[in-house]
């Protein structure tokens, strides 16, 4: 998150600085492309550079602060994946309804050794999840959103939201328990 | 159960212990998703998920800022600016500053042309009337009267037929010096020429064969002898096939000819009467 300086950077990413547009491209896709790598993980890559392609489309337009500024590009990734995957089901459907990729839980022996526990294999953890659960968990923990803004987001309830991540949170303890994983 | 003889001071208030840890831990996983700080009397059963969550937070790695420099290019492309905006907005001025002077040429290429065909036709006498008195007026060009004799023979505009009748009659109006007005000052709206002028035109030798020589029907002072200069062979000073000896057609178009002429009729009659040509040729 960038912070104060949120504003300043976007004006001058909006008056075409490149740096400045950089600075907050750098912030936002490493976040972007782990929501997507959990829940479509088959075409994060492509689905991130079309989602900065709509949001280069309409970053003159866009009025609002740093919440607001996630909250924009992630429902515009959101709704790319939707429309990925009714192209190739042939109907509407909900991103809840879309199985997570199943990553591998145990970390290799290079990444283990430098890390005690990675970032892939958090993701994976959270994959392990149930849909609802594992998006709401990394919209509030990746994307940074507070809970009315992922219930906008998702179109349920703030209170719907609170106990699906409480609720993904104990599961995802219990999985970390599992797979060994411990402070 | 006590029973109900015992006091309620007896029960003691206590709180309910499930209730208070599921708030400590809904507490405790707020703070989590938020970030801000992980309590430190965090249940044992909860710091796998915290550790969990670090992770997800942690700084991102190579493979998660691949791809800038496609977005920069496309940045560069939509939104980006190469230069300050100062040149830009010079480059305006000079992309519409030909365009205006050419329009500005086109404009007063056509406005010279336009200027110099309407100056052209007033000098033809090409124009309506009201046009040519104004071209008259202001640029010098031939009067309304004149412009007709002008443009007679060409017949270009609508009027042509007067045109072609003034052709006739532009004789007369040289040689007779006393105009008369038309009493009604309509135009004739008789196409042909008067037989008049056509027959007294081959046998005659005046310098205009076109015009007889009327004398002024009410005697007034004329430059001419009473009698004809010009004898005819028959007679009959003036001959006509209709038998008339004052063509009536000849004689309307003759004034009207000259309603606007220069000379003022010295007599108050506005029309001859046919009784009296013999009299004053007499």
């Amino acid at each position: 998150m960038i912070g104060e300086g949120f504003a300043e950077e976007l004006a001058a990413a909006q008056a075409g600085t490149e740096p400045a547009f950089a600075r907050l491209w750098r912030d936002t896709n490493p976040a972007l492309v782990r929501y997507l790598r959990v829940i479509a993980a088959d075409v994060a890559e492509d689905v991130a550079a079309e989602t900065w392609l709509r949001v280069l489309r309409g970053l003159k337009g866009f009025r609002g602060d740093e919440q607001a500024w996630r909250a924009w590009v992630f429902t515009i990734c959101r709704h790319l994946v939707i429309d990925e995957r009714r192209r190739f089901k042939g109907h509407p459907v909900q991103l809840s309804e879309i199985p997570l990729v199943r990553l591998a839980v145990v970390p290799d022996a290079a990444d283990e050794a430098i890390e005690h526990f990675s970032t892939r294999s958090a993701l994976a953890m959270v994959a392990a999840l149930p849909p609802l659960q594992a998006e709401v968990i990394l919209l509030r923990v990746v994307a940074g959103l507070e809970t009315e803004a992922v219930a906008q987001l998702v179109g349920r309830s703030p209170g719907a939201v609170r106990v699906a991540a409480h609720r993904g949170l104990r599961r995802l303890a219990q999985i970390a328990a599992e797979a060994g994983v411990t402070l | 159960m006590t029973g109900s003889r015992v006091p309620d001071s007896d029960m003691p208030n206590l709180p309910w212990p499930g209730r208070r840890d599921a708030s400590d831990q809904d507490a405790a996983l707020a703070a989590m998703l938020s970030g801000t700080a992980v309590p430190e009397d965090l249940s044992a059963s909860l710091r796998p998920a915290a550790d969990v969550l670090a992770a997800l937070r942690a700084r991102p790695s190579g493979d998660e800022l691949a791809g800038e420099a496609a977005v920069m290019a496309d940045f560069r492309d939509r939104v980006g600016v190469s230069e300050p905006a100062q040149p830009t907005r010079r480059r305006r001025p000079s992309v519409l500053t030909p365009l205006l002077s050419a329009k500005a040429a086109a404009i007063g290429i056509a406005a010279a042309i336009g200027i110099a065909g309407v100056a052209g036709a007033a000098y033809a006498g090409a124009l309506p009337s009201s046009a040519q008195r104004v071209a008259h007026e202001f640029i010098g060009a031939p009067a309304v009267h004149n412009a007709a004799n002008l443009g007679a023979g060409g017949g270009t505009t609508t009027n042509g037929t007067r045109h072609r009748r003034h052709h006739h009659f532009r004789g007369c109006f040289a040689h007779h010096p006393y105009p008369h007005p038309s009493p009604s000052g309509s135009p004739s709206a008789s196409p042909s020429p008067s037989p008049t002028t056509s027959a007294s035109a081959s046998p005659s030798p005046s310098p205009s064969p076109s015009c007889p020589p009327f004398p002024h029907p009410t005697g007034s002072p004329s430059p001419r002898p009473s009698h004809s200069p010009y004898p005819h062979p028959s007679g009959s000073p003036y001959p006509h096939p209709s038998g008339s000896p004052y063509p009536h057609r000849h004689f309307r178009h003759h004034h009207r000819r000259h309603h606007h002429g220069p000379f003022p009729h010295p007599s108050p009659s506005p029309s001859p009467s046919p009784s009296a040509s013999p009299s004053a040729s007499a």
